[in-house]
């Protein structure tokens, strides 16, 4: 039904996008390039300048400087009607006074197409959507996940240049958020449609996106796939607001065929040889995600670098994991996540415990932010 | 008796005696009776005693002449007219300026409200004779209209329907934009971003979205102006110089010069008969556009 990715060129380019409203900054030098058929998340904090870059991408606001440009063609100045952009709102914005059917038709009827052309299309849309049952209804008679579904429908009936998403998961239920996510994810690609989508919930973009641009202060700090945002993290903003972390503050020592992360609190962590940046004497915050760090029992030898003895001292049972607060000895406290089991491997509060995280687990950041 | 047939009892002495047992209902009567008395007192019973003045002794005779004398018929057309006229370009001054507003800044926007609220703080008289001043002879309409050129010598603006029309829609303007902008103010942004995003022209936006959203409120603003305009006695009186026949004047001519007020009551009755049922017609049109739009 729509046209499949062609090429990898630039499908939305934003060139140096600048946006102030009085003397607030809003946006900062916004640079993307958004492939053909790619899944890329705007990710931010409330106030990060995510929604307003999205209504610049749509139309709804304009940039104090910088290019908006979509397949090739500058629309900067061009309104949202000529646009040819598909948009699910946040509370989908059906128009309470018309049916499913008259909903998802209205792009077309807008674009002047032909009666058998509109229903037959419009029909195809909400089959997309499992919505054929509902063409009569209004949305008024829908359930949520139902509304989202028309909504999709009709910002992919006409088929876009463009899909933008602005945070449609927010206002559905967990189970159902889920689902939808799986869906949206799943026709996007069959689609081959290039989408854009907002949010301010990390898990949602790592699940989704093929690439997260996180932004923070107007600024997009970091543009990269999911893996690599979430490992490779350029900044302590980002390892902060993707995921939990350990950020460990130091200096890295030791000699050149063992280098170790020396933290201020006294742990010695090894790293590896390539993630050793240049200057030495630097401090440094090294990132440890929760889930690289291992506990055993205390009988546990603890020779091993990067071993340390400590006390458990806070538990959360997560259903499939479980993360504990371990207070080390003489050194930083510690998140650690484990997997969960039934074979008795669960640690209780004042535990000790043998800590250990391996070479590798570390990602040095820089040292301020970036 | 069982539990059973005690249930049985009390809700057959509820379904028979309802509003005695409901303290809320009753709460809700004691609280609307000094409106319901005050209303009762001073508006119902003067009103029913001049519609009974109107018939007395069982004589139709008042309302066969009205019925019948083709003046009397002129009149009541001439004042729908008029009624319809003023609705109508108030209609065309509010909607737009409720848009504007819609887009305003707050400030703009409270400055946009004084102006129309402004008639409601001033007296009606106030106002009719400041319309004197403005479209006499040698007011500034005229001064102005002559320094253009369209005219080269006075032209006689008051005393006609055009002034009229004009001191009515000044007047009824605040009835208008109220409802409309309390429709207006309602509507999502998101609503008419989506429709832009689809392609809609402003056009479209307006007669596709704006419109049908704000339906209610252009009815409600529909049939306050024209239930007002009907029943203007001051500007026709004042504006009209007695050029402009409407009913109200009629009314107020045969209880002030004749003193026929069972004339004068058979000609109040029919006014608020004709005025019900427009509103009537009015209430089936918009049931059919909103129940037939959106059921819920």
């Amino acid at each position: 039904m729509l046209h499949q990715p062609q090429n990898h060129a630039a499908s939305l380019e934003l060139n140096a996008v600048c946006k102030s409203y009085g003397d607030v900054e809003v946006l900062k030098d916004v640079e993307l390039s958004i492939n053909v058929g790619e899944f890329v998340t705007i990710l931010g904090a409330s106030g990060s300048g995510k929604t307003t870059l999205l209504k610049i991408i749509a139309g709804f606001e304009r940039p104090n400087s910088g290019q908006v440009r979509v397949a090739g063609k500058d629309l900067t100045k061009a309104a949202p009607a000529t646009r040819d952009i598909g948009m699910v709102f946040q509370n989908y914005a059906l128009f309470p006074h018309m049916t499913v059917r008259d909903n998802v038709a209205f792009p077309l009827t807008m674009r002047g197409l032909g009666k058998a052309e509109i229903r037959e299309r419009s029909e195809g849309a909400l089959a997309l959507v499992a919505l054929e049952a509902f063409l009569d209804r209004y949305p008024g008679e829908l359930s949520g996940g139902q509304q989202q579904r028309v909504a999709l429908a009709r910002a992919i009936v006409f088929e876009p240049k463009l899909l933008l998403l602005d945070e449609p998961f927010s206002a559905l239920d967990r189970h159902l958020r889920e689902t939808m996510q799986i869906e949206v994810r799943a026709l996007q690609r069959r689609l081959g449609l290039t989408t854009v989508f907002i949010t301010h919930d990390q898990e949602e973009a790592l699940i989704m996106s093929d690439r997260i641009a996180i932004m923070a202060d107007g600024m997009v700090c970091q543009f990269d796939t999911p893996a690599q945002v979430y490992h490779h993290p350029t900044s302590i903003g980002v390892a902060e607001f993707v995921g939990n972390s350990n950020i460990l503050e130091g200096i890295v020592g030791g000699t050149d065929a063992r280098r170790v992360f020396e933290t201020t609190g006294g742990l010695a962590i090894p790293i590896s040889a390539d993630s050793t940046p240049r200057s030495l004497t630097a401090r440094r915050r090294l990132l440890v995600r929760p889930e690289y760090i291992r506990l055993s029992p205390p009988s546990v030898a603890t020779n091993e670098p990067g071993t340390i003895r400590g006390e458990i001292t806070d538990s959360t049972f997560t259903g499939a994991s479980i993360v504990y607060r371990v207070a080390t000895d003489g050194a930083e406290p510690l998140t650690v996540r484990s997997v969960g089991t039934d074979s008795g491997d669960i640690y209780r509060i004042g535990d000790r415990v043998s800590v250990y995280i391996p070479s590798g687990a570390g990602h040095i950041l820089s040292v301020e932010g970036a | 008796m069982s539990d059973a047939t005690h249930a049985k009892a009390d809700s057959f002495r509820l379904r028979a005696f309802p509003r005695q047992l409901n303290p809320e209902l009753l709460a809700a009567l004691l609280l609307a009776a000094p409106a319901l008395i005050f209303l009762a007192v001073l508006f119902l019973y003067p009103m029913l005693s001049l519609f009974a003045e109107s018939l007395a002794g069982g004589n139709l005779g008042n309302y066969q002449r009205i019925a019948t004398a083709p003046v009397y018929v002129a009149v009541f057309l001439n004042t729908l007219k008029i009624a319809a006229i003023v609705t109508v370009v108030d209609l065309l001054i509010a909607f737009p300026l409720c848009l504007y507003m819609r887009g305003a800044s707050p400030s703009a926007r409270m400055t946009a409200f004084f102006f129309v609220l402004l008639p409601l703080w001033t007296s009606q008289l106030v106002r009719t004779y400041a319309w004197m001043v403005l479209l006499g002879r040698n007011g500034p309409i005229n001064a102005f209209l002559q320094s253009i050129g369209i005219f080269s010598e006075p032209v006689n603006l008051l005393n006609s329907e055009f002034a009229v029309v004009i001191g009515m829609v000044h007047i009824l303007l605040p009835f208008m934009v109220l409802p409309l902008w309390s429709a207006v103010e309602r509507i999502d942004q998101a609503l008419v971003d989506a429709a832009q995003g689809m392609g809609a022209s402003r056009l479209s936006v307006l007669r596709r979205i704006l419109l049908p959203l704000t339906v209610q409120g252009i009815m409600a603003g529909v049939a306050l102006v024209f239930t007002l305009s009907v029943g203007v006695f001051i500007m026709p009186a004042l504006l009209g110089g007695g050029r402009v026949p409407v009913v109200p004047l009629l009314i107020e001519q045969q209880t002030t010069r004749f003193l026929n007020w069972p004339f004068a009551g058979a000609l109040s009755a029919v006014l608020l008969a004709v005025v019900l049922l427009t509103f009537w017609l009015l209430n089936i049109v918009i049931r059919r556009i909103t129940v037939t739009r959106r059921p819920t």
